[in-house]
């Protein structure tokens, strides 16, 4: 397993605690506990989520596993957990897999009845706000609901049942968009309508309309909301305004619709169509009339036919346009692995929006709006099978910032790409999103969401998987930004806390001298002491060293502060956490050797860290290189220095500290020595032997381990020398030992 | 003419080697032996005294008596032939082992040849040519080196039976090795010889006596061994001497104490009739007691093979028996009969054992299985620990397994970086290290044995320094091709020198900057 690719895999699976949005049931069973038939299938989802087929063996192991219990009439509450539980999980994985919304809501209303099932459906449209599907089911529901509620249709519940269970298994894997049957059955129920409820769901109507209305696709849903109209009334004014919406949207049937529309507005006066009164003024002044009723039937006929007509052909003319990019986009739903074909959609949505956006820099003021709505749709839609794509992301926030879109709206935008769906390693995006906020003054906000992004890669949630990366990119970003925007001297005691505190782990939540140092400066911006308290929380030995850095950089612009740098030096530098970190120690070697030129200090900087730390052997030569570097490059100020003489061994030893032969790079075998596990476990061998000894038994064939070499026991070679003529002192034959067990055949570990 | 086979038991092991010899056909001649032998046999006692200067000491004769032993039964018809072996310019001695006794010219060769598990390697050689017949002569051992010829024929004198005369072999030092003792008739050579371990008079030595025929082998091939030589005797040692050129003997071990010559005889001649030429049973030669093995000797290969796969285990006395092929029997039992020979005999030819290819023992595996990642550890960690010993062709981690894999461009680099970051602690995780396999995933730290293991491919050959800190995954097409992975045949200029140090310092900056 790599490491996560999305934020949302970062909580997965969701903490068992957190049961589904609208079920908040005290879980008497776990659906881990092992007396479940489904255990075995859940292990097996949770392990590979990607694979949908495992998602669908589960469910159906569930769905037999209630049909039983049912039948059996057994409790069903453990069942009911589980499957609300898993399907929040996937779901809370891949929002936007619609498809899956629609089962869970078919779930619900199987097992928990008609509100539950309004209810997720509810939940299904805010997550997933783009699946024409949803919303249709989901509007249809309410209206469903409506009925029944009136007590109208008796068996209704049943025929919905039925119904939407058909529909979600057709639709299961896939949200195409396909026509889903709307009955408007219920167009009988218009008597004795409570007028709040049918104000309701028109409101959520008006509002699918705005959010998908303009989906090329979107005809079910016109045609429920026009079904759903027309049920309250033959001739009111919401529906002859649903059609003239309608028209003027480039959809797929739109000849459909318009013919529709065609029926519909003849039974309509013609001020009640064209609404604008200027304009109306200006189409019936060629008829010698003033006002709308006093025109002919003939009349208003060909003022609505000329109307109509030019709504239809700038339509048709819109649709001709996109048909060309509309016609290849054929893969709508969102699927956890993407094949090359979406890839090459993916290129057809980049060159689509281009497209629109030059219609919209050629757009009249009047046409801007739509114009403006309709590249947002098609952001939205391409951002369903494409939510991966940070490129898609930074262009719909580069192009709302162009529109002038407010705050909150590209906030929410970045919080989505940000917090769900951009992978993480992008993290050029969260860089970008700090500079809104600064832009746009928000540094508290700012504050707020950098601690969230690296409390959510530093591991110490639930799921304690730690990016590091992300991580430490995400604290560098935000010391940058303090040391950028708060003045220097609050943020330098601020940092110089923070180093403290982690270092002096005693009082390290204790210590209240944040807020000490809290100065009511007017300048800029001033820390909140709870942000800086919370980051405190978040360090860990990857982190302290960004933190010790950009510190060192801020107090090191003042000359004066030299000794307070060498100081700290003294005091930190053999820390653990500072023996890995390239930084630190880059830090050091060009303070001494770059700006103090103190080659005897430097000499001691790089002894140290060639012989102690835990660096990776690239950068110890790096600095040792460096260091070689700046005493050749200085060599007179260097010959000039009393200790002279310490200062040669640098140049001539370069090669042989950074060789790659242990046998000659002594400086590495004492590294190396420091940093073996078995000298760290076994405090009291003598450090550097256990290393030799490791070393010494794969010497020849690295990784193959030699446990025993013979030896002779009465060696007389290192005793002192004998006459051989000296007959009574002849050393005797040497006697072995070992050698049996040196005999033995190797062991190998693989 | 009748060639012996010579052959020699080392005493106390268990090497049986009979020895290749020559045969020469035709009626020995006393010319041709007088031009080989330098005359010398005429004139032994003379000579013994430099003998040094002329042989050398490859034919030792070991003091025993089993030396010749085993030939006993045939010699007494030899025609001429003393074994040319000895004295033939750059021959293999270390496998000619003759004791030739020309016994119609009454000559005595004893010649030995012993050079295996011989203690003293400077101390002796010998040749010996007797005019006398064999049958009145005993070999006698275990001489006091202060004895001289006229010591040994007074304690023969002593026990009354006066020798006609005595011959000492010496050493080149001069020391006494073993001597010859001659009767006057066989009947008085015969009764000596039973003097066999007995003490000598007025000495704290025992007898060590042996008929200097070779009739060694304590009496005890007797029973056979003599029916056989009358047998062949009158077939002339023409037919003989070319049969016994090729020997199809068999080890028999797991005798017990009480099996004597004639009850191993009885066995195998009951089972194979008619061929088993001579059975031998190895004794101590201080003891006489058995040593627990033997061996038969056989006419034809084929009766060979077969008691070789029947005879073993076979019941003889209280206790099965173990039946192998002797050290040194005939490597070419007869043409249809080698392949047989060769896959029986397993225990001869013993392959060096070679580990099974694994990929700690497979030379060409430059992957390494790196354990115990976890997610303190990035990938780019890993390639700038490991990327420092040359150019790598992956990096992967697998933080579910804890592991992580690299694979570098070469071999070398590989065991440099083996030996540099086995058991170091990086970034707080004890890091393990293995031999990997590209093909076995790094599912987890314990080792899938299911998964078969195949060659990696021979790294490229490189001379040149390879890049480091280089991911060879990493890089694009256009990158590959920029990569200078072999060494310029030219010689570079100091711009272009300098430029790709630059590069190099460069690049050095980059990490620095970049790195945590």
């Amino acid at each position: 397993m790599a490491l996560p690719k999305y934020p949302l895999e970062l909580a997965f699976p969701p903490h068992r605690k957190e049961s589904a949005q609208g079920s908040n049931h005290n879980l008497p069973l776990k659906p881990t506990s092992n007396t479940h038939p489904w255990n075995l299938v859940y292990n097996s989802a949770i392990e590979d989520p990607q694979t949908l087929a495992k998602w669908d063996e589960l469910f159906a192991v569930l769905d037999s596993c209630y049909g039983m219990a049912l039948a059996k009439k057994e409790p069903l509450e453990a069942v009911k957990t589980a499957v609300v539980e898993l399907y929040s999980a996937l779901l809370s994985l891949f929002p936007l897999m619609a498809g899956y919304w629609r089962l869970f809501a078919a779930v619900k209303l199987k097992m928990f009845g008609q509100k539950e099932f309004v209810d997720c459906l509810k939940c299904a449209v805010t997550a997933c706000p783009q699946s024409v599907s949803l919303w249709v089911e989901y509007l249809q529901a309410l209206v469903d609901d409506l009925d029944v509620q009136k007590g109208k249709v008796e068996d209704s519940s049943h025929e919905i049942e039925k119904t939407t269970t058909e529909n979600s298994s057709k639709n299961q894997s896939a949200e195409n968009g396909e026509p889903s049957t709307i009955d408007s059955a219920s167009s009988n129920s218009q008597e004795s309508v409570d007028p709040n409820k049918i104000e309701s769901i028109r409101l959520e109507f008006q509002r699918g309309a705005s959010v998908i209305g303009r989906n090329f696709n979107s005809e079910t849903f016109w045609d429920s909301y026009i079904a759903f109209e027309s049920s309250i009334s033959d001739l009111s004014e919401h529906l002859i305004k649903v059609y003239l919406q309608l028209v003027t949207l480039p959809l797929y049937l739109y000849s459909h619709f318009y013919n529709k529309f065609l029926d519909t507005a003849k039974k309509y006066r013609i001020d009640e169509i064209i609404t604008d009164s200027e304009l109306l003024a200006t189409k019936i002044a060629p008829f010698g009339k003033s006002l709308a009723d006093e025109l002919s039937s003939e009349e208003s006929q060909q003022i609505l036919d000329a109307f109509t007509y030019d709504i239809f052909t700038e339509t048709q003319r819109k649709v001709n346009d996109c048909w060309k990019f509309e016609s290849e986009l054929q893969l709508h739903s969102f699927v956890p692995t993407l094949s090359s074909a979406y890839d090459a959609q993916f290129e057809v949505y980049l060159k689509y929006l281009d497209h629109e956006m030059q219609i919209l820099e050629t757009a009249t003021p009047d046409e801007k709006e739509s114009q403006v709505a309709q590249i947002l749709n098609i952001f939205e839609r391409a951002l369903i099978p494409h939510c991966h794509e940070p490129q898609l992301w930074r262009k719909y926030i580069a192009f709302l910032i162009t529109v002038g879109s407010e705050f909150e709206k590209v906030q929410s935008l970045y919080d989505a790409a940000i917090f769900k769906f951009a992978p993480i390693a992008d993290y050029q995006l969260r860089d970008e999103y700090a500079e809104f906020l600064m832009n746009n003054a928000k540094f508290d906000l700012m504050n707020i969401d950098m601690i969230r992004s690296i409390k959510q890669y530093s591991g110490t949630l639930d799921k304690s998987i730690y990016v590091k990366s992300a991580y430490l990119h995400d604290i560098k970003t935000l010391i940058r930004l303090w040391v950028q925007h708060v003045p220097a001297a609050s943020s330098e005691p601020l940092l110089e806390t923070l180093i403290n505190n982690y270092f002096d782990r005693v009082d390290r939540y204790k210590k209240d001298s944040l807020s000490k140092n809290e100065i009511q400066n007017k300048e800029e911006y001033s820390l909140k002491p709870e942000h800086s308290m919370s980051l405190q929380k978040l360090l860990n030995d990857d982190s302290i060293s960004l933190i010790i850095v950009s510190y060192l950089q801020l107090i090191r612009v003042s000359d004066e502060n030299v000794l307070r740098i060498r100081k700290f030096y003294n005091k930190y530098h053999q820390e653990s956490a500072l023996a890995r970190s390239v930084q630190f120690w880059n830090f050091f070697v060009r303070f001494e050797g770059q700006d103090m030129k103190n080659f005897v200090n430097l000499g001691h900087i790089v002894n140290y860290l060639k012989e102690n730390t835990a660096l990776p052997k690239q950068s110890v030569d790096a600095f040792i290189e460096l260091q070689h570097a700046f005493v050749c490059c200085n060599l007179t100020k260097a010959m000039s220095s009393p200790e002279s003489k310490h200062l040669l061994s640098p140049l001539i030893n370069t090669h042989r500290d950074t060789s790659e032969d242990l046998f000659v790079n002594s400086s590495a075998r004492k590294r190396l020595s420091k940093n073996h596990v078995e000298s760290r476990n076994n405090l009291t061998a003598q450090k550097g032997s256990i290393f030799s000894q490791t070393l010494k038994k794969q010497l020849g064939h690295p990784g193959v381990v030699r446990e025993y070499s013979p030896e002779i026991t009465n060696s007389w070679i290192e005793r002192d020398w004998i006459l051989l003529s000296d007959v009574d002192k002849i050393p005797p034959l040497p006697t072995f030992r070992l050698v049996d067990k040196a005999n033995s055949p190797l062991i190998y570990h693989d | 003419m009748y060639s012996n086979n010579g052959s020699s038991y080392r005493p106390g092991g268990d090497l049986y080697r009979p020895g290749r010899h020559n045969q020469r056909q035709g009626n020995y001649k006393n010319e041709d032996y007088a031009g080989r032998g330098n005359e010398r046999a005429q004139n032994y006692p003379d000579r013994s005294s430099n003998r040094s200067d002329y042989r050398s000491n490859r034919n030792t004769y070991k003091p025993n008596g089993l030396y010749n032993g085993y030939g006993q039964s045939d010699q007494r018809n030899l025609n001429s032939q003393y074994g040319g072996n000895s004295y033939g310019a750059g021959r293999d001695y270390g496998h000619q082992n003759s004791n030739s006794y020309q016994q119609p010219r009454q000559r005595f060769q004893g010649q030995g040849n012993y050079t295996r598990g011989q203690k003293s390697p400077g101390d002796g050689y010998h040749l010996v040519y007797s005019q006398i017949q064999s049958e009145n002569q005993l070999w006698m051992g275990d001489l006091d080196p202060r004895w001289s010829e006229n010591d040994i024929l007074d304690i023969w004198t002593e026990l009354g039976e006066r020798p006609t005369n005595v011959k000492i072999m010496r050493d080149k030092t001069g020391r006494s090795q073993y001597c010859f003792v001659t009767f006057s008739n066989p009947t008085a050579a015969n009764t000596a010889v039973q003097r066999h371990r007995t003490p000598v008079p007025g000495s704290s030595r025992i007898f060590k006596l042996n008929k200097a025929s070779g009739g060694g082998s304590l009496g005890a091939s007797t029973g056979m061994g003599a029916d056989q030589s009358r047998q062949n005797a009158p077939g002339g040692g023409h037919s003989m001497g070319q049969r016994s050129t090729v020997d199809y003997s068999l080890f028999v071990g797991d005798l017990a104490q009480d099996i004597t010559e004639q009850m191993l005889y009885g066995k195998f001649n009951q089972k194979y009739p008619g061929v088993v030429k001579q059975v031998k049973i190895m004794t101590d030669m201080n003891t006489g007691m058995s040593k627990g093995f033997g061996f038969v000797r056989f006419h034809k290969p084929e009766a060979q093979q077969a008691a070789l796969k029947e005879m073993n285990g076979v019941i003889l006395g209280d206790r099965p028996i173990r039946v192998g092929l002797a050290n040194g029997s005939s490597q070419e039992p007869a043409p249809g009969l080698k392949k047989a020979a060769s896959t029986l005999s397993p225990s001869l030819k013993l392959p060096q054992q070679q580990p099974s290819l694994t990929p700690s023992s497979d030379p060409n595996n430059c992957v390494l299985d790196i354990l115990g990642i976890n997610y303190s550890i990035t990938r780019d960690d890993l390639v700038a620990h490991y990327g420092s010993f040359g150019t790598l062709v992956y990096c992967k981690i697998d933080y579910k397994a804890q592991a992580a894999q690299v694979k570098y461009l070469l071999r070398g680099s590989a065991e440099k970086a083996f030996l540099f970051t086995d058991g170091f602690v990086m970034n707080g995780c004890n890091l393990g290290l293995r031999w990997g396999s590209e093909e076995r995933p790094l599912a987890s730290a314990k080792v899938d044995k299911s998964v078969k293991y195949s060659a990696a491919e021979k790294p490229p050959t490189i001379y040149g320094e390879v890049p480091d800190a280089v991911v060879l995954e990493d890089l694009s097409e256009e990158q590959l091709g920029d990569l200078k992975l072999t060494e310029p045949s030219e010689l570079i200029g100091v711009s272009d020198f300098d430029q790709l140090n630059e590069d190099r310092i460069a690049r050095r900056e980059a990490y620095l900057a970049l790195a945590y």
